[in-house]
């Protein structure tokens, strides 16, 4: 039964990478309804499969089996043009490590995404957003690995995408910092009305979720509601 | 899409000014391979030019045949053939010869000379050199 709620349907999804001996199964028929504006968390230990969602329900991979519907579209059918599209105008991204062009200041690496966005913020203001508003001309080498992840949430926000997609975040990042990157992507999620799905194997995280999907070995064995969220700043760990 | 172009021709106009000195460098070693290779070209292009010029100042013959006992005649019948611009016959010898300051007799080539050496072919092209027996001397 699909939930009235839900930008995403998730049906038997499985993925395989290799044949053989060499096989490895990273999906097992994962079921799921990621809901509207919501912040879900994909918790899980590393190599339980939650990446692997997370880059099928991108467009940056396809299931081997299995369909993902985003608004009663189903992704699995799309072309590469289809899904380029689907990234470009729909999907932002955070990755562990930032990602970031080197020779560009803060406002350029937010500049390179937002001149080529249909109706995005400004650069300027999207950095401001994320609390680094005295930082737009400084180059990645002048920021600490915190605000470096704080300019790639304004590069994946300032196009005002419907989704914003976080693989391990925090994961390269000390307690603080990480912090302080989480409490960006709650608050200008929040701003822009982003349905947000953070992907980590760091509990504590979860605090923050609207619900918890819980994975082990390729299967969803768990999704809980968070009846009381913790703010990002009560975080630690 | 033009807009696009500004912030990665930034990164370009900033990735190119980063290496500059490796490009510089880069740019060194192409133009010694260029001037190596201009160079290469000019003398074998010289060395042609020289040959060619050689081989219209002596004369040189394109075609060599050797006959034993025949007549002078038959150099005008040949001159007669199609596309033979110049015929011209000469009389060759091999043999001993003591040479001064030479222990040994040394083995010779003699070859005639013609009347007129303007319209002769393969004309004898004189340097001040000394003959090789003079050297050892």
């Amino acid at each position: 039964m699909i939930d009235e709620r839900a930008i995403f349907h998730v049906e038997g999804l499985t993925k395989v990478y290799g044949t053989g001996a060499a096989e490895v199964r990273a999906l097992r028929g994962v079921d799921l309804d990621v809901r509207r504006s919501e912040t879900l968390v994909l918790l899980g230990p590393s190599g339980s499969g939650k990446s692997t969602l997370l880059n099928i329900l991108g467009g940056l991979d396809r299931p081997t089996a299995g369909h993902v519907f985003f608004h009663d579209r189903d992704l699995t059918d799309a072309s590469d043009r289809d899904l380029t599209r689907y990234r470009r105008e729909s999907v932002g991204f955070i990755f562990q490590f930032f990602n970031l062009i080197p020779s560009l200041t803060a406002r350029e690496n937010v500049e390179l995404m937002t001149e080529i966005a249909h109706q995005p913020m400004e650069a300027a203001k999207a950095l401001a957003l994320v609390g680094l508003a005295d930082r737009l001309d400084h180059f990645p080498a002048q920021l600490s690995g915190g605000q470096q992840q704080r300019v790639a949430v304004a590069r994946a926000i300032a196009k005002r995408p419907e989704l914003l997609f976080c693989d391990e975040p925090t994961g390269s990042l000390d307690s603080a910092s990480g912090v302080h990157v989480i409490d960006a992507i709650v608050n200008v999620s929040r701003e822009i009305g982003a349905t947000v799905l953070i992907v980590t194997h760091n509990a504590v995280v979860a605090d923050i979720a609207d619900r918890v999907v819980r994975f082990s070995n390729g299967s969803v064995v768990e999704v809980t509601e968070n009846t009381v969220k913790r703010a990002p700043r009560e975080l630690a760990w | 899409m033009v807009t696009v172009a500004r912030a990665l021709d930034r990164k370009l106009l900033r990735d190119l000014w980063r290496l500059r000195w490796q490009m510089a460098a880069i740019a060194l070693l192409i133009a010694c391979g260029v001037s190596v290779a201009v160079m290469a070209f000019s003398t074998q292009k010289a060395l042609v030019a020289a040959e060619r010029r050689y081989y219209q100042q002596t004369r040189f013959g394109d075609v060599f045949a050797t006959a034993t006992r025949a007549p002078l005649a038959v150099a005008t019948d040949l001159s007669r053939i199609e596309g033979v611009v110049a015929v011209d016959a000469r009389a060759l010898k091999a043999g001993l010869m003591d040479v001064p300051g030479l222990e040994r007799p040394a083995t010779v080539r003699l070859i005639s000379l013609p009347d007129d050496d303007r319209r002769a072919l393969s004309r004898m092209k004189r340097s001040r050199s000394k003959p090789f027996w003079m050297r050892r001397t």
